[in-house]
């Protein structure tokens, strides 16, 4: 069984939000919620400042707060890593908004919080997810962290990475390439 | 039916809740304040009140009939009974809250018990269960049975305390609700609202002087002093341990309380009405009277309330800064309240306030007296 992650290079990014475009068209998503957004992180004091785009979302962790919050498993851990919502079993207590400490959670019109699903559709037919289908510039490399000859590990491999808020313990499945 | 112009006031309120409920059905989260940003909003305060207030005079009552503090006995059927109703208060709010109550049979279905949520309704559901029970047998008088029962109803309710304080406390991503001290404050606060309120019960049992009310007012008294004087470290813990360490979104959500867009619900609506004038209020007056002491648990009642809503607020008025540097400056998150949501508070104590002009009758219908009886005194519907 594959575990899924994801490696994004944010030097690559432009913030063209073609990602958040194509992950709207795919889930239908209303114009008030978006599974993806681009944080702008500026470092440095003027003049020597840098700018860095990060794009963010729900980072399928393996010690997910929304998992163990929820109080009917509406939300739970595949096994292929991803976290799931079955919005039949959400009873709209928002535990899963508040333990979030990504914010990935955008409630919907049935009062679900939903996020990102990682597209399973797609990966059952062998595709990337929407997302990391459209990026012009390959920002976000999708793969298998199990398989030691994915392209995902042996860029992981090549490149120092850190996860967004490690010290929370949440262990997500997103690693960025430092700059 | 007993119907005056208490009930109309009362009857007018629950409607007014009712209203408020049938526009966060038909619009849902529109029809609410919060957000994507603050999840929870004044509903999860009013639920965590009605609730807090329900097991602090629970655990006020057990002085009376675990203790044996004779002080509380002439009002301990009423705080049982109040406890109820408040329980019940808090059920409905939080029932409007649920965005989707309808898949609740999967609470059953597919448990989780890592949730403290899930774990929420059983041990309210055995609390209500113990205090209804404790309750039949005050009003029916039946002596042998009270202390084991209300020994049981109020480790139930500090077991459920102790649950919405982990509900709090276990959220890693909000510093200023994480941590374990917030099963503490959960127990102190309610147990403060409760004595608030039992000071307003004694001051509606008071109105005809007695020597057992001065007893009971000036117990109250001095229970409502100290544990000003138990806030009052809380309140100097929590600010001082918040501005010394700095801790990120700790110290933000502080300075929000503090200085920030809650400083007035903080300052006025909470400091002061909660404790500071109430405080004067007591020991300013030379001989203490029912009606004093009632109104400064009234304003205390009024205070607590925006403590609760203080504190679900600002654990998420602070930006979660996922990816910005902590140190970078703070934006708060917008909050708001809309009518709807006011109207449920209201329709709560609505429903607290109708149930307890009902009290007459309930209590007949715990007693079993007979229908015949019952129409004789003229009061009673059937």
């Amino acid at each position: 069984m594959a575990k899924y992650g994801l490696l994004v290079f944010p030097e690559r990014c432009t913030g063209c939000n073609a990602c958040n475009i194509a992950c709207a068209s795919h889930n239908q998503l209303g114009t008030d919620v978006s599974y993806n957004r681009l944080e702008i992180l500026e470092t440095g004091t003027y003049p020597n400042v840098k700018m860095e785009i990060l794009p963010v979302q729900c980072q399928h962790c393996d010690n997910a707060p929304c998992v163990s919050v929820c109080p009917t498993q509406a939300t739970y851990k595949r096994e292929d890593g991803i976290v799931e919502i079955d919005a039949d079993k959400c009873i709209g207590c928002k535990y899963c908004m508040a333990a979030c400490p990504y914010e990935a959670r955008q409630l919907n019109e049935n009062r679900v919080p939903e996020k990102c699903r990682w597209c399973p559709e797609m990966l059952e037919k062998g595709e990337q997810p929407a997302c990391s289908a459209t990026c012009m510039n390959e920002v976000r490399l999708f793969g298998d962290l199990e398989d030691p000859n994915s392209q995902l590990n042996k860029e992981l491999a090549k490149h120092e990475v850190y996860q967004l808020l490690e010290a929370k313990g949440t262990k997500p499945s997103i690693f960025y390439v430092k700059k | 039916m007993k119907i005056n112009k208490w009930t109309i006031l009362s009857a007018a309120f629950i409607l007014f809740g009712l209203a408020g409920a049938a526009n966060i059905f038909i619009h849902g989260e529109h029809a609410m304040g919060t957000t994507n940003k603050i999840p929870w909003g004044i509903l999860i305060a009013g639920y965590e009140y009605f609730v807090g207030i329900s097991t602090g005079l629970l655990l006020v009552a057990a002085l009376g009939y675990v203790f044996h503090v004779k002080a509380i006995i002439p009002i301990g059927k009423s705080l049982l009974m109040f406890a109820i109703f408040s329980l019940i208060s808090g059920f409905a709010i939080l029932l409007v809250e649920l965005g989707n109550p309808l898949n609740f049979i999967h609470y059953f279905l597919t448990p989780n018990f890592t949730s403290p949520i899930w774990w929420m309704a059983p041990l309210y559901g055995i609390y209500l269960m113990l205090l209804v029970t404790l309750t039949v047998f005050v009003v029916r008088e039946n002596e042998s049975l009270i202390r084991p029962l209300a020994i049981m109803t109020a480790i139930s309710a500090l077991v459920a305390l102790i649950c919405i304080g982990f509900l709090f406390g276990f959220i890693i991503a909000r510093p200023y609700w994480n941590g374990p001290i917030s099963p503490l404050y959960f127990i102190l606060t309610s147990v403060f609202s409760g004595i608030a309120m039992a000071s307003v019960i004694a001051y509606l049992h008071g109105r005809k002087k007695t020597r057992k009310n001065l007893e009971t007012v000036k117990f109250l008294r001095t229970l409502s002093l100290s544990m000003m004087g138990v806030m009052v470290v809380i309140y100097i813990g929590k600010t001082f341990v918040g501005l010394y360490g700095q801790v990120p979104g700790k110290y933000e959500s502080l300075l929000a309380l503090l200085t920030g867009p809650l400083s007035f619900n903080y300052w006025v609506l909470e400091i002061s009405l909660a404790i500071v004038i109430p405080f004067v209020l007591i020991v300013s007056a030379h001989k203490l009277s029912a009606i004093k002491l009632g109104l400064a648990g009234l304003l205390s009642l009024t205070g607590i309330f925006f403590m609760r809503f203080n504190m679900v607020i600002a654990g998420q008025i602070t930006p979660l800064k996922v990816v910005k540097n902590p140190a970078e400056e703070t934006v708060f998150n917008l909050f708001s309240v809309t009518w709807s949501e006011w109207a449920l508070i209201m329709g709560g104590i609505g429903i607290m306030a109708m149930l307890y002009l009902q009290r007459e009758l309930l209590e007949r219908i715990i007693k079993h007296k007979p229908a015949t009886e019952l129409k004789r005194h003229g009061d009673v519907t059937l």
